[in-house]
């Protein structure tokens, strides 16, 4: 190689890295891990109305947060076209034909209160597992009162909504760890959710490493995190690999608040 | 960045803009940096997903830090700078366990169209697989100045911002890598198909 053709030559060796272009999920993940820019202070405050401004500001975002968690991505989550909600909506008539998760074997080890009696029938009414992991797996069944309800596996909790409505308008719902600090052998927490049917995949992201991506998931999924990595968000794509739903671990509009110092 | 339009100026005003507290801006100035960054990166290491996973440490560094940035025209300069620090730790980290890997960024890419139309494309192929053997022998610092060079069409006063030194070292780790790679006899041969005496 020499002179001009040296140039040419290199160049078009590094053509293909010319091109390269990140995902939108890749860049999607980057806006998850860095906090949204705040615009700046004009003017100098006092400390009473400073400490006024900053209790206000944190109370409005924590309002804010479970329904629209990042702002910057939101016209790629307002593209999802359907929801939890529809999801479930005909499991809580009793139509299970295009409800997702199958029905339950004898080999689930379902929680012995699903067999108890209530008015002559059982308790737990057409269950269904809806998602599995490393032992741990995320049930789903009709209440007595019809209510949809939904065991995150052993750990204890289960979470009921009055209606398929209830659950959440959005693709994703994150219901939690479950309350009792439940962790394997490996130190990894399981992690409970529920996605629309057009949600294939789900992934977890952190403030550390690599995300958990757990693919073919069908209206719910079971993902083992590890606390000490910092769990910070679950992303919900579809089949295009699309970002479809979105949503803070440790805020869930549910009520459950993941302390992940504790596990 | 090649085929990229976008003026220093209109970066600088993104930067501004960001700083103003607009998130349309926060998804545009990451975008931008994970672009930069995984195309240098990916030059470097052999699979796009570590690519991916440095191209992403960096964008997330280059939004913390964007404070830091006095000029917001120099938001390039600043991702290169941070990308560098960040490919040489994966590349050290990494070092031994794919030693033998080819770049992703050179390896041949069959339905791609890859170079000026006057230059033949068997030959372009052919060269990047013999550059990428070649490529992998040369120092990491060597190989950031070429890929900076020849991936992003930076002058030596940019990649010596990047790398953190002087213009001359520049000029000799870009002139040491060349040199290397034309005492490849293969890529010496391929040379001949571009025109070269």
């Amino acid at each position: 190689m020499s002179g001009t053709n040296d140039h040419d030559l290199l160049r078009a060796a590094f053509a293909p890295a010319r091109t390269l272009e990140p995902s939108p999920v890749e860049v999607a993940r980057v806006m998850a891990r860095v906090p949204a820019p705040r615009r700046p202070r004009r003017f100098p405050m006092a400390g009473n109305r400073r400490r006024f401004a900053a209790t206000a500001l944190a109370a409005l975002l924590a309002l804010c947060a479970g329904v629209y968690a990042v702002p910057a991505t939101r016209a790629a989550i307002e593209g999802a076209a359907d929801s939890v909600a529809d999801a479930f909506r005909g499991y809580q008539r009793g139509d299970t034909k295009d409800t997702p998760g199958r029905p339950l074997t004898g080999r689930d080890r379902a929680p012995e209160y699903f067999g108890d009696r209530y008015d002559g029938r059982r308790f737990a009414r057409q269950p269904r597992v809806l998602a599995a992991a490393g032992g741990y797996r995320l049930f789903a069944y009709r209440s007595p009162s019809g209510s949809l309800s939904f065991d995150l596996g052993d750990t204890g909790v289960g979470m009921g909504f009055p209606s398929a409505d209830a659950i959440g308008p959005g693709a994703l719902v994150v219901l939690g760890a479950g309350a009792m600090r439940h962790a394997d052998a490996e130190g990894h927490v399981p992690l409970f959710g529920l996605v629309a049917d057009s949600v294939s995949e789900v992934e977890l992201v952190y403030d550390a490493g690599p995300p958990l991506r757990r693919a073919g998931v069908e209206g719910g999924f079971v993902l083992l995190a590890s606390p000490a990595r910092g769990p910070r968000e679950v992303l919900a794509l579809d089949a295009a690999g699309r970002v479809v739903g979105r949503q803070l671990v440790d805020d869930s509009p549910h009520g459950l608040r993941i302390d992940w110092g504790r596990y | 960045m090649h085929g990229d339009s976008t003026t220093p100026q209109t970066i600088g005003a993104e930067v501004r803009r960001y700083r103003d507290g607009d998130s349309g801006a926060a998804e545009a100035l990451a975008a931008r940096a994970a672009r930069l960054s995984l195309r240098t990166a990916a030059a470097l290491l052999s699979s796009r997903d570590e690519a991916s996973d440095v191209s992403q440490d960096v964008a997330v560094d280059v939004l913390r830090s964007l404070a830091k940035l006095r000029d917001p025209e120099a938001f390039d300069a600043w991702v290169h700078r941070i990308t560098v620090r960040h490919a040489l730790r994966r590349v050290k980290r990494r070092r031994g366990r794919h030693a033998a890997e080819t770049p992703l960024a050179l390896l041949p890419e069959a339905a791609e169209p890859v170079a000026p139309g006057e230059i033949d494309r068997d030959a372009v192929l052919a060269a990047r697989q013999a550059l990428a053997d070649a490529f992998a022998s040369l120092p990491p610092k060597q190989r950031l100045a070429l890929a900076l060079r020849y991936v992003h069409d930076l002058p030596d006063a940019e990649i010596a911002a990047a790398l953190g030194c002087r213009v001359g070292t520049v000029h000799a780790l870009l002139s040491r890598g060349r040199g290397t790679l034309r005492h490849d006899p293969q890529l010496a041969e391929l040379a001949l198909a571009f025109g070269g005496n």
